[in-house]
């Protein structure tokens, strides 16, 4: 059986066409391609049928403003490397993902709306506290990205809607890290990574954030245990390295499956952010 | 379903009839015979399907018609015919960079898309550059001497940034 495709030509015929059938929104395809192996020659995995939307002029662009960089879901995570205004810690998870040809197709919106466990741009977008634009024919909203993130290929999306742009607020971060454990460049799944950012001035720390990705089914962020850094002097916040790692070490919940152990992942992730809080607080 | 798609491939304006979720490595091969285009691991992973999309390079295994809608797609037999291509053939062929051959065809559009980007790369940029295209018998060395033997032989020609096509 052929699947029926639609190929609207603008996001109103999109969001128009969406609300009417169980569609199966298709973007670079490098997530869906994988999934529906099966697609040579014939296409007959494909059970639902399928809208193309990465070739939609709204859905393509990056904008900005004074607060908040604006990124459409359809720009490739290529594209997001390539413009100016994209956060520096995102960039470094974008360039240990994948190869470039991948990097060239897969889009980001594609890359937080599959959820995976081990999708490299959510711990990033969850640090940087970016929010989702959800768009349908009748309907805008807009989450924060740790809230339409529910679990493992799980998220907050409604029938008939898409994720139509990922909004960052605009900051500077002194000291950024991404830092990820994977097997082999050109295909790297991540078994983990850590996030960082931290910005020190005079001698206080005023800003401290850390994501911990693929662990958990959901990325980690706590504000609660980042706060007790926060407004610190470094020789204090030295003091309390030990109270923050043993307050992240609750929260991993790694599981063992075909690319590492629990134990490596949580200790490996400890160990990482251990070594990024000395460094970090030694450097000034 | 079938649907008239229509896309510029090799610098030659074509249309078909075909399912919009057909492969475009099946399109190539199977419609056309453009047979320099591998396929290997079918999932990304291998480069041996590589192709430029309106001067991008993707895996033509990941994409599907409906993404190609008149759009500029160049295989390797369309690269064939600019002298940046010679200028890489010659590369491969003195670092004796190919064995099988399998590869060869994305090895050498890889080559093609990581020059227009840095004309000249370090090893480290080499590597990273070529990261997406996998070799199971030559070795990745020669394959970088290849590139570099490249650049050394003739790489005035990319710091223009312009094909020749
Ligand atoms: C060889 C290879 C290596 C990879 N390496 C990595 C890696 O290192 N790290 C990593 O994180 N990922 C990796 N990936 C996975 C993949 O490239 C990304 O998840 C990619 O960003 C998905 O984007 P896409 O446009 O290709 O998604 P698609 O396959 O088009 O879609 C993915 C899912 O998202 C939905 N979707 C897409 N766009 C929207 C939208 N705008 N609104 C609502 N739903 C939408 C689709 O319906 C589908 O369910 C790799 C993939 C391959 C093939
Ligand atoms: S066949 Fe397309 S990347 Fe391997
Ligand atoms: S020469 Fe045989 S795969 Fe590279």
């Amino acid at each position: 059986m052929e699947v029926k495709s639609y190929i609207p030509i603008d996001l109103e015929d999109c969001l128009g066409e969406l609300g009417n059938e169980n569609y199966w929104l298709f973007a670079g395809g490098t997530d869906l391609m994988i999934r529906k192996r099966q697609w040579h020659g014939a296409s007959r995995k494909f059970v639902r049928p399928v809208m193309f939307i990465n070739d939609l002029k709204e859905l393509n662009g990056i904008e900005s403003d004074d607060d908040y960089i604006y990124i459409k879901a359809c720009n490739s995570l290529a594209e997001v490397y390539e413009n100016d205004e994209a956060p520096e810690i995102l960039k470094k998870a974008i360039v240990s993902m994948a190869n470039p040809e991948i990097r060239n197709m897969a889009t980001i919106g594609g890359n937080v709306a599959n959820a995976a466990k081990v999708g490299d741009t959510l711990p990033v977008l969850f640090l940087l506290d970016a929010r989702v634009e959800l768009r349908s024919k009748n309907e805008k909203r807009i989450r924060k990205i740790s809230d339409f993130i529910k679990g493992k290929y799980q998220t907050d999306l409604r029938k008939g809607e898409l994720l139509y742009q990922i909004i960052i607020p605009k900051k500077e971060y002194d000291i950024n890290m991404f830092y990820k454990v994977g097997s082999r460049q050109g295909d790297t799944l991540s078994k983990l990574s850590v996030s960082c950012t931290m910005n020190i001035e005079n001698n206080f720390v005023n800003d401290f954030r850390v994501a911990f990705g693929a662990i958990n089914n959901k990325s980690i962020r706590d504000r609660y245990i980042e706060e007790k850094l926060i407004n610190k002097s470094v020789s204090e916040a030295e003091g309390l390295i030990y109270t923050v790692l043993n307050g992240y070490q609750d929260l991993l919940y790694g599981d063992n499956d075909k690319r590492s152990t629990k134990r490596y992942r949580e200790e490996t992730a400890i160990k990482i952010l251990h070594k990024f809080l000395k460094e970090a607080l030694n450097e000034k | 379903m079938q649907i008239e798609i229509k896309f510029n491939l090799n610098g030659e304006d074509v249309s078909i009839m075909t399912d919009p979720v057909r492969r475009l490595l099946d399109v190539l091969r199977e419609d056309f015979k453009l047979t320099g285009v591998k396929e290997g691991c079918s999932e990304g992973e291998c480069g041996a399907c590589v192709v430029f999309v309106n001067d991008i390079l993707v895996n033509s295994c990941m994409v599907p018609m409906a993404n190609v809608i008149n759009k500029k797609v160049m295989s390797i037999e369309g690269f064939k015919q600019t002298k940046e291509f010679e200028v890489i053939e010659k590369g491969f062929l003195e670092a004796g960079a190919v064995q099988c051959g399998f590869c060869t065809p994305g090895m050498i559009m890889a080559t093609e898309n990581l020059l227009r980007n840095i004309s000249n790369p370090s090893v480290e940029e080499i590597k990273e550059g070529l990261s997406g295209n996998i070799c199971r018998c030559t070795g990745y060395q020669t394959i970088i001497e290849a590139v570099q033997l490249t650049v050394k032989d003739g790489g005035e020609l990319w710091k223009s940034n312009l094909t020749s096509l």
